[in-house]
């Protein structure tokens, strides 16, 4: 990883509403990169008009999608494919509750996340406790299970690109959050995951982690977050850098 | 460079009747698999003629559809009639999927559009040999004709090969900033010409 990807891909514009206005048809075609889109996202959670606006140039690619003549898949690919869903669990529908077009973005009351985020935080924070790198000091099981019974607890997650669903949950009065993510891949020893809180100031470090082998990893934040910070996650070097040198792999914002 | 679009066929009035197709996924949600076979039977063509459209390569499209179709089962029970028809919602997923599968390969991409801009008489033939499409709606294909050449080639360069951004400004030598503009103008004058209302 090299500084240099940084300028093209900052972290700090994650919604820089006059980007994100011109943003749109862009979007909806899928021409925005990772990072871009979810920022473009967040952005689209902040804004009515945006929304509207989106949605219906989304509409406008299906018709493209439409346009496309069909082609027969072949009987092997349905059998595949029935034998896979027969194998494969339903997510349910109370995880998370989808509010803003595809981004599955959720938010919702802190006693109905509550009792969703209590259990799985609960499970991860066994890994977390086996796991967990010196900069994560807080002993995470406690400091998890009192930020999500925390009365105050808010709670906003959005789809990972691996189909994950990555949930910050916040409490203001705590002054802290923490961020469970669903799939996310082991990186190499030499690399690890560096937590951001970012504002208008720019990126601030709260932490590294590591992905952990059970497929879900939770990480509390170091440091105090704000009143609308906005959470990133980067791949860093394993001893951490001070500003992200890569585009994030996951971004919250809690606004 | 020329877009040029061949109308295949008559359009159909309107979508088919997608209130059958929104009743299967209704049982979908409730992990009827029967219904989700017979939504597979009813929609598969579709989903797989995006995908391969925008992959080419018909192992790549097979991985890919059945990726779709496994994240359909599993997410319809998040899927709400209000936000779209199931068609709708299943296309912008496949389309979403394919797009990130070609981004995966982006390094190679990357470097084959490089070389691509870099030998600008291979580049042209080549792009407009690939952006030649064949729509099955002349409404869409007529719609498509009243954009402007540039808001075509990047709306069409976008959605029907799956290019970034980054990538369709390299491709036709235009600042960044004006192709998000042109892909905006374009999609809103499209969705005009289309009639689509949200």
């Amino acid at each position: 990883m090299t500084r240099e990807n940084s300028p093209e891909r900052p972290l700090a514009n994650v919604a820089d509403p006059h980007d994100a206005a011109l943003s749109t048809g862009a979007y909806a075609l899928d021409a925005l990169d990772g990072a871009e889109r979810t920022a473009f996202e967040a952005a689209l959670d902040a804004s009515e008009e945006l929304r509207a606006e989106t949605t219906g140039l989304r509409d406008t690619a299906v018709e493209l999608g439409r346009a496309v003549p069909e082609e027969d898949p072949g009987a092997a690919l349905r059998a595949r494919v029935l034998a896979a869903a027969a194998a494969t669990p339903q997510w349910g529908a109370e995880d998370a509750e989808v509010r803003s077009l595809d981004a599955q973005r959720a938010r919702s009351g802190p006693a109905r996340v509550r009792s969703a985020l209590v259990g799985i935080a609960a499970a991860a924070a066994i890994v977390v406790g086996i796991s967990t790198a010196p900069l994560l000091t807080a002993t995470p099981v406690n400091a998890m299970t009192s930020l999500a019974s925390a009365p105050d607890a808010r709670s906003a997650a959005v789809t990972t690109e691996g189909g994950g669903v990555a949930v910050l949950v916040w409490s203001g009065a705590q002054a802290r959050s923490m961020l469970v993510v669903e799939g996310l891949a082991p990186l190499d020893a030499d690399e690890r995951y560096q937590l951001w809180y970012i504002d208008d100031a720019g990126p601030r470090s709260a932490g590294l982690f590591d992905a952990s082998a059970s497929g879900v990893t939770a990480a509390m934040l170091a440091g105090s977050m704000h009143a609308g910070d906005t959470v990133g996650v980067t791949v860093e070097p394993a001893a951490g850098s001070e500003a992200p040198t890569s585009a994030p792999v996951v971004v919250l914002p809690s606004a | 460079m020329l877009v040029a679009m061949t109308a295949r066929s008559e359009d159909r009035p309107g979508a088919p009747a997608t209130g059958h197709l929104e009743e299967l996924l209704g049982r979908v949600a409730q992990g009827d698999q029967a219904a989700f076979a017979s939504l597979y039977d009813a929609t598969a063509p579709r989903v797989f003629g995006l995908v391969k459209r925008l992959l080419l390569d018909h192992a790549q499209s097979e991985e890919v559809t059945q990726e779709v179709f496994l994240e359909i089962w599993q997410s319809a029970p998040r899927y709400s009639p209000e936000r779209g028809g199931a068609v709708s919602w299943m296309l912008t997923l496949a389309h979403r999927r394919a797009v990130d599968r070609i981004r995966s390969s982006q390094a190679a991409r990357d470097r084959d559009l490089r070389i691509g801009v870099r030998d600008q008489g291979v580049d042209y033939d080549v792009v407009s040999e690939n952006v030649e499409i064949t729509l099955e709606s002349e409404r869409v294909a007529r719609a498509l004709e009243r954009l402007t050449e540039l808001q075509r080639q990047a709306v069409t360069l976008a959605y029907f090969r799956g290019l970034s951004h980054r990538e369709v400004s390299e491709l036709l030598r235009v600042p960044i900033g004006t192709v998000k503009t042109r892909l905006r103008d374009g999609m809103i004058r499209l969705r005009d010409e289309l009639g689509v209302t949200s």
